[in-house]
């Protein structure tokens, strides 16, 4: 019985011991001072943005900017549009805005006379707006000779070869000429070839 | 352990508005309460060193309802623990009791004695471990002279004749337990 008692009696005193030994337990030393540090660098980082917050600050700055910039630019394209789109309209009329618009009246290009024109190529002609022509399509097509005036077909030949006026055609017409070029053609063709091998010497076989 | 509504306690008094608390001021009253409150339940110096400092760091982000507190200390306490109690999430505190056993014995005792007092400890905080959970907060928070069965009451959000109760079941409980 006294045992027992005892028994219970340590165990008790353990358990008070144990609680008074979670009570006497002393923080660390200088834990004070660090937790201060600590929450004075907090209140300090809480003060001013952080890198994080000053790019999206900065993200969101440059967006804005960029839609007020193309907002402008839209508005601007939008009102050069539509002035643009008004005047061929308004010929006749005058402005609405009170502004007198000015009559444009095409200008009248002659026509080429090409006689072996495509017809399949349509040409965008007349109107306000003429595009830029050149001066070579403007310029009086060379007139075809169809009509052969009594020639020989070895007249009409020599017609034709002077009215296209190749330099190696007209130069066929010359009989030295002629020749030099049958000469040096007969020569590059003469280059494919390899010379022949020198003949044996066959002194000794008949003897 | 189910961790306790602070909102409750920051707000049960929001028309008593007191002069806003100095920081530095609540950490030199309140650390070393703070600290063995979260001692009792992490078991480990360092850890218990940093829940402190979160629990400053979250008063310093609700810097503003202070003035709206009316009773701080246990408010504080309440913060304490729920931070001990994430932290026994990650980690047993049992893992850590036989050193921390072995740190509460007195240093009067002989070497025999000590060890035999180390084990003795071990088993008290096994047995307090095993407790249901509000009878083990009851407990722990018993064992902190500063607190007031009042306070304790506010901590836990149950009534005083409540807290008596418990920490009386809790007693009894681990004393049969000890006995096994």
């Amino acid at each position: 019985m006294n045992m027992r008692n005892d028994l219970r009696h340590n165990d008790e005193g353990a358990i008070d011991r144990t609680l008074a030994a979670l009570t006497r337990s002393t923080p660390p030393e200088g834990m004070e001072a660090r937790i201060n540090q600590r929450l004075r660098y907090a209140h300090a980082v809480a003060g001013k943005p952080g890198p994080v917050r000053a790019s999206i600050g900065t993200w969101w700055f440059g967006a804005l900017t960029g839609v007020a910039v193309a907002s402008l630019v839209f508005c601007i394209a939008a009102l050069a549009l539509r002035g643009g789109a008004t005047h061929p309209t308004s010929n006749s009329q005058p402005s609405s805005h009170g502004i007198e618009a000015v009559t444009i009246t095409p200008v009248a290009v002659p026509e080429p006379q090409v006689p072996c024109a495509a017809p399949a190529i349509e040409r965008k002609t007349g109107g306000a707006r003429r595009p830029l022509q050149l001066r070579a399509a403007a310029a009086p097509a060379k007139p075809a000779t169809t009509a052969d005036h009594g020639l020989t077909p070895q007249e009409r030949e020599l017609v034709r070869l002077t009215q296209v006026a190749n330099p190696k055609d007209l130069s066929t017409m010359s009989t030295e000429a002629r020749a030099a070029l049958d000469a040096q053609q007969a020569a590059a063709f003469q280059k494919f070839f390899t010379p022949p091998p020198p003949p044996p010497h066959d002194e000794g076989v008949n003897e | 352990m189910d961790a306790i509504g602070e909102q409750s306690l920051a707000l049960f008094a929001a028309e008593t508005v007191v002069a806003e608390p100095d920081l530095s001021t609540l950490v030199q009253d309140y650390s070393g309460l703070l600290y063995r409150v979260a001692l009792s339940l992490v078991r480990n110096t360092a850890e218990a060193e940093d829940v402190v400092q979160d629990v400053f760091l979250r008063v310093l982000q609700r810097k503003s309802e202070l003035a709206h507190i009316a009773e701080i200390r246990p408010w504080l306490v309440r913060i304490a623990w729920n931070l001990a109690i994430d932290r026994t999430r990650k980690r047993r505190p049992d893992q850590m009791d036989e050193i921390f056993a072995a740190g509460l014995v007195s240093r009067e005792l002989a070497a025999d004695d000590a060890v035999e007092e180390a084990d003795r400890i071990r088993r008290v905080l096994a047995g307090i471990e095993r407790l249901p959970k509000p009878e083990r907060q009851v407990l722990l928070l018993s064992a902190m002279e500063e607190l007031s069965n009042a306070e304790i009451a506010a901590v836990v959000g149950k009534s005083e004749s409540s807290v008596r109760s418990m920490l009386f079941r809790a007693r009894a409980r681990l004393r049969e337990r000890m006995r096994r």
